[in-house]
């Protein structure tokens, strides 16, 4: 005999149950209360079982009402504003037992709240943060040494007067009567000159 | 709204303070800014000396070779030649603001004129010397070599005119020799004027 047999009206009702009847009974009753504590129910079941607590879990839906009273609501919020006020112990809970069940019953409507609290608690954090920030950026500045002057290039920023086109006066001082007519020797003379100046300014990289 | 506020205070004190240490970073940057004075360089008849360049090299090296090549010419007596090399000396390009433009073209027309003169075209080197002494823009050893040897040229003019026993000759001549004695002096007084400067320049 199964229970969902369709002549389940034919049995006689004032017929005591048999003793295998009623650990069945039982046996299913105790799969009925751990439904209704929410208590885990075990791996292995019948598939008779298996449907009738499908059942029974399916009513139970249907029969119970979804929404929160109002009170438990209320001691949810406050709980929640509560440990959003209470810095020193923010990693505290401070959930009532009474709380604490519905609130483990509602781990969604829980991870809310935390997530708006913990979030006011950042915003709280920011501008802490950015003034700590801007201190320690300005103390940067002011304390800093100046970098040293990097040393300037020798060329051509500060060219010497051989790296110059120049008159040649120095270089050839006063021409005697005698050798007034000898420009070749002195344009030799010149010409060596600018030559070792324009090569040491090469050697120095000067472009210009 | 407190904690807004602070922000805003600390913020305000931190740029504060943070453009204060810029400021000091840039005076101190500036330190050797100042000191430039001391390394400017001098500038010669108001302009500052171009660095040596290689349009200047080559046009030096131009001159160098004309030089040589008249050297050459006239050993070999061809003084025609010679004097066609040097003249394209004075065609040279050389750039601009190079003070060794001049000093090289001045001492070629002084070995122009004295060439010139030494063939006794007197008339022709007196022109070469007259025309770069015009062109001169600043008073040189070079210059004072030029006149000498407008000197010389005036002098051998006198030595010409006295062959001639005319009064007219003779008085050419002595005026030749007293233009030949103003050019003497010019050039001792450019060249003393150059060898003080230089003097100073040296002892500071």
């Amino acid at each position: 005999m199964t229970i969902h047999d369709d002549n389940i009206d034919d049995l006689a009702p004032e017929q005591p149950a048999s003793d295998e009847e009623q650990a069945t009974a039982e046996s299913f009753a105790d799969l009925v209360d751990s439904l209704l504590m929410d208590d885990r129910l075990p791996d292995i079941m019948g598939a008779e079982q298996r449907e009738l607590i499908d059942t029974a879990a399916i009513m139970r839906a249907n029969l119970r009402d979804h929404a929160l009273p109002p009170v438990r609501v209320n001691a949810l919020i406050d709980d929640a504003l509560a440990r959003a006020a209470d810095d020193a112990n923010a990693g505290v809970s401070r959930r009532s037992p009474e709380v604490a069940n519905d609130v483990g019953r509602r781990a969604d409507v829980a991870d809310v709240i935390d997530l708006s609290a913990r979030r006011r608690r950042l915003q709280r954090l920011i501008p802490w943060g950015v003034a700590t920030f801007a201190a320690a950026a300005a103390l940067i500045f002011a304390l800093r040494t100046s970098p040293p002057a990097e040393s300037p290039p020798t060329v051509p920023d500060q060219l010497s007067m051989m790296h110059r086109s120049r008159p040649a006066d120095p270089l050839i001082g006063q021409i005697p009567r005698a050798e007034a007519g000898r420009a070749s020797t002195r344009l030799d003379t010149i010409y060596s000159d600018r030559m070792a100046g324009y090569r040491d300014l090469r050697l120095r990289g000067a472009t210009r | 709204m407190t904690l807004f506020r602070i922000t805003i205070v600390t913020c305000v004190l931190a740029t504060s303070i943070a453009v204060l240490g810029g400021c000091n970073g840039e005076s101190s940057s500036n330190q050797p800014d100042d000191d430039r004075s001391t390394t400017t360089l001098p500038e010669a008849n108001g302009r500052n000396l171009p660095a040596l360049g290689e349009e200047l090299l080559l046009a030096l090296a131009q001159a160098k070779n004309f030089h040589h090549k008249a050297d050459v010419q006239l050993k070999q007596a061809n003084i025609g030649e010679a004097l066609a090399s040097i003249r394209e000396i004075l065609t040279i390009a050389f750039p601009e603001d190079a003070p060794e433009a001049e000093d090289v073209k001045l001492d070629a027309r002084a070995r122009l004129a004295k060439l010139l003169n030494v063939q006794g075209n007197t008339t022709e080197a007196m022109s070469v010397v007259d025309t770069g002494i015009a062109s001169a823009t600043r008073r040189s050893f070079f210059l004072a070599n030029l006149h000498t040897v407008r000197g010389e040229i005036y002098e051998a003019m006198a030595n010409m005119l006295d062959d001639d026993e005319s009064d007219e000759a003779r008085d050419k001549a002595r005026a030749a020799r007293r233009s030949a004695i103003e050019a003497f002096d010019k050039s001792i007084e450019i060249n003393a004027e150059l060898q003080k400067a230089l003097m100073n320049e040296r002892t500071p």
